[in-house]
């Protein structure tokens, strides 16, 4: 295959906004498949942080985080003109994707419908919150209210304490994976049957399904299981521990008893793994509160990284509790994740963002920048769907085509 | 069912925990998915927990509800006739999925080079902590390590609590998503060309990917600031002790602030005192005062009547109750006919492209007689392979 093209050939229309949809799309965008991004108006775009001292939204950290190498038009999609322009470039497409609320897309004259008509081999896939039937359906939803919802906040955190879920609004991190799969996953079938079909990725239920194991044993038991601890009923120890400065820690995972006598040795402490109540992993597990409370002692006064560091080089799994700024100055491993993008009109002033993380062996792919909104207009118009100038210009001046003020109106995150 | 995407390939599965829930998607897709396990049965079968407590091999629930849709053989790797038979096995594979350490395949003399150089058209796709050929390649990590070096476990809990590890062991099922988009983008790609390729998914890249929001780079770079523990939340507990969340878009400020005089929640707020750099913390006190003076079902009706943002937080036994997931239909139970009982899964995460079945996980070496027998292997040889302890 094309390590840099892959999915070269296939074309969406993309009208995903905030971050479960796009961040999809930008996959399919990383690996050379033309996603032609319709840009929401300016009040509904996502709200970015700029680069110091900039006021560009093109040089957004989260538009280039989101949108690299995509194409962006600015055709308004709710004008009767807008309207035909779209479905016209829809019939040149082989998939159209959104994560509105259900229904939102139809509503703005979209229907699946209107898109097979124009196109009876597209491909549409809809990725709302909860999904479009029963009684929630219609109802907006955020990525942090979906993780609540599915289960996984209850599953995390220590007991008593309020069920705050994981910190990150996580769906929007695990459904673009899915939007990508089932989007491909659907090609290869149209390239068998012919025909194309329209999808919904309800994300709760997605989100669900990153609990399978623990609803498993929750639907034979009855029982629910209490918030983990940062426990593992295969490890022990295992957790995370403190060690020197304020708020630092190291996470640590032990198992069995070859990796608990090598983790002792580390640690300076060879007699510990001859103690009677930590002789075995049922041992260890009975006195876990105990064996914890020694191990905070052993890291209380060591360097994170220097600890993880040593426990790595006995064989025993361990890494500092890194924050943002490890991850972008400290962490060795992760240079080559976070790229730099450089924009021509900006060249003093690249924008880092998180390159992608599925990668090629033997092909080492450079984070693209997002287009600047509504720089593949005329691409899409003139030669796409075969305007001339005049026309062009006709679509400019009576607003079907929305001019973006770069400068202004910036939301900030 | 609708025509399965991916019916007619076939995957050979040598995953272990880190990676297991990718090629369970894939088997979900309609693929030919077979575990591939030592003799003794793969390190997945003997993870606790164990429905019953019964340490087997056949009764844990990482196994259980990741194996579904597959098909599992026996073959010891360590032996040359077990790499031999591996060998032939791999040409009739469209995709290998692997998570063992970086180059165990390569020193087996069965890695990326060997199999690439005889079986042009096979997918490779290896998922490790740290990556193929990054500096940390040969460290090791299980879930909570990933998840601290990928940043997650930071943003994650509460201010009083250590960093907090997420429930359902989540660093390995975003890199298990991961590999299996990984694998739909070369299969997709493979048809140009008809050249497989070799993926390297790095847990701790996938980790990263999940707070590419609450842990932007631009929030240190363009503002100077590190976000810390709780990042993105917004829970309050209700006057019943259940939870919910709460989200106020900014076309819906003034309705929330209407809403609490209502309930009598008594606040001089404005709307415009919700937005701006102290808005959050406004918004999130008044969302506490006004949980708790209603129940979570009275809270969720009024927020719903008034096209404001909240969903109930579910634990577990919510799940069960919880009448949208009823009628959606959101949980499969299957009678796995090995295990001699009924097995709860939720809908798998393709379901997307309909009608998606689940079916038992597969025994150990079940399948040993089908699979190598369409080698071309014959009962002489099979029994022979099997008395000499290769399969």
């Amino acid at each position: 295959m094309d390590a840099a093209k892959p999915l070269a050939g296939i074309r969406v229309l993309d009208f995903c906004w905030v971050l479960a949809g796009p961040l999809g799309t930008r996959i399919l965008s990383n690996f050379g498949a033309e996603v032609i991004r319709v840009e929401p108006s300016v009040e509904r775009m996502f709200p970015d942080i700029l680069p110091d001292g900039q006021t560009d939204r093109n040089l957004g950290y989260f538009h280039n985080l989101v949108d690299p190498g995509k194409r962006s038009v600015t055709i308004d999609p709710t004008t009767p003109t807008g309207r035909g322009l779209l479905l016209e470039l829809a019939a040149q497409c082989d998939v159209v994707t959104d994560n509105y609320r259900p229904g939102a897309l139809a509503a703005m004259g979209y229907t699946y419908e209107d898109l097979r008509r124009a196109n009876p081999a597209i491909v549409v896939l809809h990725m709302p919150g909860a999904g479009s039937k029963g009684p929630w359906a219609g109802r907006g939803t955020l990525g942090n209210m979906v993780v609540g919802a599915s289960g996984i906040s209850y599953l995390t955190g220590f007991p008593g304490r309020s069920p705050r879920g994981m910190g990150v609004a996580y769906p929007d991190f695990t459904s673009p994976y899915l939007l990508a799969t089932v989007v491909l996953a659907a090609l290869q079938r149209r390239r068998a049957t012919g025909a194309g079909e329209e999808l919904e990725l309800n994300q709760l239920l997605a989100t669900i399904s990153l609990i399978g194991t623990e609803w498993m044993q929750y639907r034979h038991t009855g029982e629910a299981s209490p918030p983990r601890a940062n426990r593992d009923p295969n490890y022990c120890p295992h957790g995370v521990y403190p060690t020197a400065g304020e708020d630092e820690w190291c996470a640590i995972a032990v198992e069995g008893d070859h990796e608990w006598a090598a983790f002792c040795r580390a640690m300076g402490h060879p007699e510990v793994a001859d103690d009677e109540r930590f002789a075995d992993h049922q041992r260890r597990k009975t006195n876990e509160d105990d064996l914890d409370e020694l191990v905070r002692t052993w890291t209380a006064g060591a360097d994170r990284w220097e600890l993880a560091d040593r426990l790595q080089a006995a064989g025993v799994a361990a890494a500092a509790v890194e924050n943002l700024r490890d991850a972008l100055e400290e962490d060795p491993n992760l240079a080559r994740h976070y790229q730099q993008v450089v924009h021509p009109f900006a060249p003093d002033t690249p924008v880092t963002v998180h390159g992608e993380a599925i990668r090629v062996q033997g092909y080492e792919r450079r984070a693209l920048p997002a287009p600047e909104i509504g720089a593949d207009n005329r691409y899409v118009v003139c030669e796409l769907l075969g305007r001339d100038e005049a026309a062009y210009r006709t679509l400019v001046d009576d607003g079907t085509i929305r001019t973006v003020e770069r400068n202004k109106d910036v939301l900030l995150a | 069912m609708a025509e399965a995407p991916l019916g007619g390939l076939r995957v050979l599965d040598l995953t272990d925990e880190k990676a297991v829930f990718a090629t369970r998607i894939l088997a979900d897709l309609g693929a030919e998915v077979i575990r591939v396990e030592p003799p003794e049965g793969g390190r997945l079968r003997r993870l606790a927990p164990f429905l019953g407590d019964i340490d087997d091999g056949e009764h844990g629930y990482l196994h259980l509800s990741h194996n579904a849709n597959k098909a599992s053989v026996t073959l010891d790797l360590t032996r040359p006739e077990g790499r031999a038979l591996f060998v032939r096995l791999a040409g009739t594979a469209d995709v290998l999925v692997e998570s063992g350490r970086p180059g165990w395949l390569d020193e087996l003399g069965i890695g990326w080079a060997d199999l690439h150089a005889r079986y042009p058209r096979l997918i490779m796709v290896s998922v490790t902590p740290f990556g193929l050929d990054n500096p940390w390649r040969d460290r090791k990590a299980n879930d909570l390590v990933a998840s601290a070096a990928g940043g997650l476990l930071w943003v994650c809990g509460s201010p009083e609590d250590p960093p907090t590890q997420a429930g359902g062991d989540q660093a390995y099922k975003l890199a298990g998503l991961a590999a299996a988009t990984a694998t739909m983008v070369a299969l997709t790609g493979r048809q140009a060309d008809g050249v497989g390729a070799h993926l390297d998914i790095s847990i701790q890249d996938c980790v990263a990917m999940s707070v590419v929001q609450t842990s932007n780079p631009g929030i240190y770079l363009a503002r100077g600031r590190i976000p810390g523990r709780p990042g993105m939340t917004a829970v309050h507990r209700c006057q019943d002790g259940r939870w919910v969340t709460l989200n106020v878009a900014v076309p819906r400020y003034r309705v929330f602030l209407e809403w609490l005089a209502e309930a009598g929640v008594e606040s001089d707020a404005r709307p415009a005192d919700l937005g701006g750099p102290n808005g959050a913390v406004t918004l999130h006190g008044l969302g506490r005062r006004l949980a708790a003076t209603m129940d979570r079902a009275e809270f969720l009706a009024g927020a719903w009547r008034r096209d404001i943002m909240s969903l109930p937080v579910n634990s577990l036994p919510d799940l069960a109750e919880c009448d949208h997931l009823q009628f959606n239909q959101a949980f499969i139970d299957v009678d796995d006919e090995v295990i001699g009982t009924t097995l709860g899964f939720p809908r798998s995460p393709v379901d997307a492209l309909g009608g998606v079945g689940i079916a038992g996980a597969p025994r150990l070496g079940e399948h040993n007689a089908a699979v190598y027998g369409a080698l071309g292997c014959s009962a002489d040889e099979l029994a022979a392979l099997s008395k000499s302890g290769v399969i």
